[in-house]
């Protein structure tokens, strides 16, 4: 018996090696096996994200593969939790193996992190966000951030205005991240009442009640704004809008109000269909990765833009109807993102690697292309 | 050939005895020996990199740091899960100090400390006085703290920093520097751990809390200096903390409550607390913990598998020291 149970200790140890040793994909053919890869030693950038299981992970691991199949590059992924600590921990992580640059998705613990990278001679970029103004060093290895909803967070919130006055929405709460870590809600829910008291002088858009990241607090939130309102006809709901208000919409006693919502997930066909999302709409993540990589891979080959500045712009599509989903779908997140917002050769187009006349306009303008411009472009091909 | 069988029952039996008597070094060693082995192998020998080794020294002064305070609550039988909040509060109180003294560390130091030994206090003086679980104490201590960070960095405009981080830099990396610290905090933890009355009557409570009364031992008062060891240690990893990232946000530290439980445990601690809790439990189990963590990146592990593996690993750990002893040298409770 006792015997037994060595065994079974030894085999747990064994199972162990055999999982970790499996999932290092450590093969012969490690390499890459594309014949069209330079004989030279590839770029290697790290990505630093929460997750890779939602459909921004997943796109953005997507993307950055077919960038490997087309450049000399390859990526390293890191997860990281919330915390600096974390953060911190999994950067020093990435430049132990020897990254060249690192596509961030936050600015978390930006300072402690860009000095890090200068002591590694390691280029720094922020991907999911603009760099704020607050910000007062000049690294050289840094890329600095991007602004997203088109770089105009009031003109965004202007934009779901009109479209809310087109459904004749006429009380409309207001759900968010709290202000301090969601600076962009506050601008795009500010842009949104100014223009529906201008497109509709009668309708109610009441203050924005705030909710700390948790679906509990997403339903607290939305019990608050019927609570307070009993009128509302609609949602505007910013912090993550489809993943976790709309359920609580869904869940409340008040399931028909409509929501215009940021975010898009595997639900979005169906409740836009159904007439209870109103409006979704979430980052461009081809477009995302493709300015960083961009700019982190002229860097490492020793070429940058002279007219770069510290925040580049990616669009933020917004679907309405199925049609748009549809294009959405296959213009924003086709599996083959050689059909997708950027291709391979329009990107190197606008890279100094590969275009000493490329500017740093030009590749913002490529990765600000609305979803009814990348249709037109993949249609004159 | 029952000779033979006898024999070789009796060899068997012995291992298995000998076994099962070192069952927590076994563990606590083997664990760590297992990591580096696993590791160095998956990463040609990059684990050890000197540069790695650098970031690994640097990852592991904070979880070292905690961890050495954590085993003296956990060696009575008490738990705490508000670590994380308590360095996100003391970071917080440090970061103003070193605003306001253009950069000073050793006033942010007194204050990051006295504000985790606040913490502790009130941890356990409500478990103390109330009679209530030390996890839901430090649950609501946890709140509190958290609570703080949360409103003070709402009420703020802009990112709350260290502006002058010159200071910091000795903690954040001076190589030399975090190995001394770390071995003259191993040492002193492990001297107050085994060889003074504070160590052992916290261990003895941890078996036992009435048979430790019974023999003199004034349970709440250790407890009490148990708290105010740990909050000590918990302040001091929030200045390295804080020397790591610069800022502070409602974020900072958290995670890190689970970090150090998992540290412990993967170093072999008994979860109940008593004679087999040992001060090394600390100091393994942060070593594998941190190898673990960084092994896993370095070998390059999907990203996806890395949290089943961790948890693959831990669940083993579990089964293997929390089994109740079937001899009878444990106390009833």
């Amino acid at each position: 018996m006792k015997m037994k149970k060595l065994t079974a200790y030894l085999l747990a140890a064994i199972t162990i090696f055999t999982l970790t040793f499996s999932m290092t994909g450590c093969s012969s053919n490690n390499g890459s096996a594309d014949s069209s890869a330079s004989t030279q030693k590839p770029v290697k950038i790290g990505v630093i994200l929460y997750n890779y299981t939602d459909i921004q992970g997943k796109e953005i691991k997507s993307y950055a593969s077919y960038l490997e199949q087309n450049f000399n590059v390859k990526f390293e992924y890191a997860t990281v939790g919330q915390s600096e600590d974390q953060h911190i921990s999994g950067l020093e992580n990435l430049l132990n193996k020897g990254v060249d640059a690192v596509i961030s998705g936050y600015d978390t613990a930006l300072d402690n992190s860009i000095k890090m990278c200068e002591e590694r001679g390691v280029y720094y970029g922020v991907a999911l966000g603009d760099i704020q103004s607050s910000y007062k060093g000049n690294s050289k290895y840094f890329v600095g951030g991007l602004k997203q909803f088109n770089g105009d967070p009031e003109k965004f919130g202007e934009t779901y205005a009109e479209i809310a006055n087109q459904k004749g929405l006429k009380h409309i709460g207001v759900i968010s991240f709290p202000a301090f870590t969601f600076v962009d809600g506050t601008k795009i829910a500010d842009g949104f009442k100014k223009k529906m008291s201008q497109l509709d002088p009668s309708a109610e858009v009441y203050d924005m009640e705030t909710f700390m990241y948790t679906p509990d607090l997403a339903k607290a939130a939305v019990t608050n704004v019927f609570t307070k309102h009993s009128n509302v006809d609609s949602i505007l709901g910013l912090g993550s809008g489809m993943d976790m208000i709309y359920p609580a919409i869904k869940d409340s006693t008040k399931p028909s109000t409509k929501i215009l919502s940021l975010g898009y997930n595997d639900s979005t066909m169906a409740a836009i269909k159904g007439g209870s999302v109103v409006a979704a709409g979430t980052n461009n993540y081809s477009q995302i990765v493709a300015n960083m990589f961009a700019q982190l891979y002229d860097r490492v080959n020793g070429k940058s833009y002279s007219d770069w500045s510290l925040n580049g712009t990616v669009s933020y599509p917004i679907v309405t109807n199925e049609q748009e989903v549809t294009d959405f779908q296959n213009y924003v997140i086709p599996a083959d993102k050689s059909k997708g917002s950027v291709t391979a050769d329009e990107l190197k187009k606008v890279m100094k690697t590969f275009n000493s006349n490329a500017t740093w306009k030009d590749l913002n303008i490529l990765t600000n292309r609305s979803l009814a411009e990348i249709k037109a472009a993949r249609k004159a091909l | 050939m029952e000779e033979k069988n006898t024999l070789k029952s009796g060899f068997g039996s012995r291992i298995l005895h000998w076994i099962q008597n070192y069952k927590q070094y076994i563990i606590q060693y083997f664990g760590l020996i297992f990591v580096i082995a696993v590791f160095l192998y998956l990463t040609d020998g990059d684990l050890f990199s000197a540069r790695n080794l650098e970031t690994l020294i640097r990852q592991l002064v904070v979880i070292l740091t905690i961890t050495l305070g954590m085993a003296f609550i956990y060696s009575h039988g008490g738990m705490d899960i508000s670590v994380g909040a308590v360095v996100a509060l003391s970071s917080l109180c440090a970061t103003y100090v070193m605003n306001l003294t253009a950069g000073q560390v050793l006033p942010a130091i007194l204050v990051s400390i006295a504000v985790s030994v606040t913490c502790y206090l009130l941890n356990i003086i409500v478990t103390n006085q109330f009679g209530l679980m030390s996890t839901i104490s430090s649950l609501s201590v946890m709140f509190v703290a958290r609570g703080i960070v949360t409103y003070v960095n709402s009420m703020s405009t802009d990112k709350i920093e260290v502006h002058n981080t010159a200071g910091l830099e000795l903690f954040r990396s001076n190589t030399p520097f975090l190995i001394g610290t770390m071995a003259v905090l191993c040492i002193v933890m492990t001297v107050l751990f085994n060889l003074t009355k504070l160590g052992k009557q916290n261990r003895a409570i941890g078996d036992n809390p009435l048979s430790a009364m019974q023999s003199g031992v004034r349970v709440k008062k250790v407890k009490v200096e148990a708290y105010v060891l740990a909050g000590i240690m918990v302040g001091i990893a929030a200045v390295f903390s804080l020397s790591r990232t610069g800022s502070v946000s409602e974020k900072t530290g958290s995670g890190l409550e689970m970090d150090a439980i998992v540290a412990l445990i993967l170093g072999g601690m008994a979860l109940n607390g008593g004679a087999k809790s040992r001060i090394s439990s600390a100091i393994i189990g942060s070593f594998t913990y941190v190898l673990l963590n960084n092994g896993l990146v370095m070998a390059g592990v999907d990203t996806q598998v890395v949290s089943l593996i961790k948890g693959i690993i831990f669940l083993i750990v579990v089964f293997l020291t929390i089994r109740q002893p079937k001899s009878k040298k444990v106390l009833p409770r």
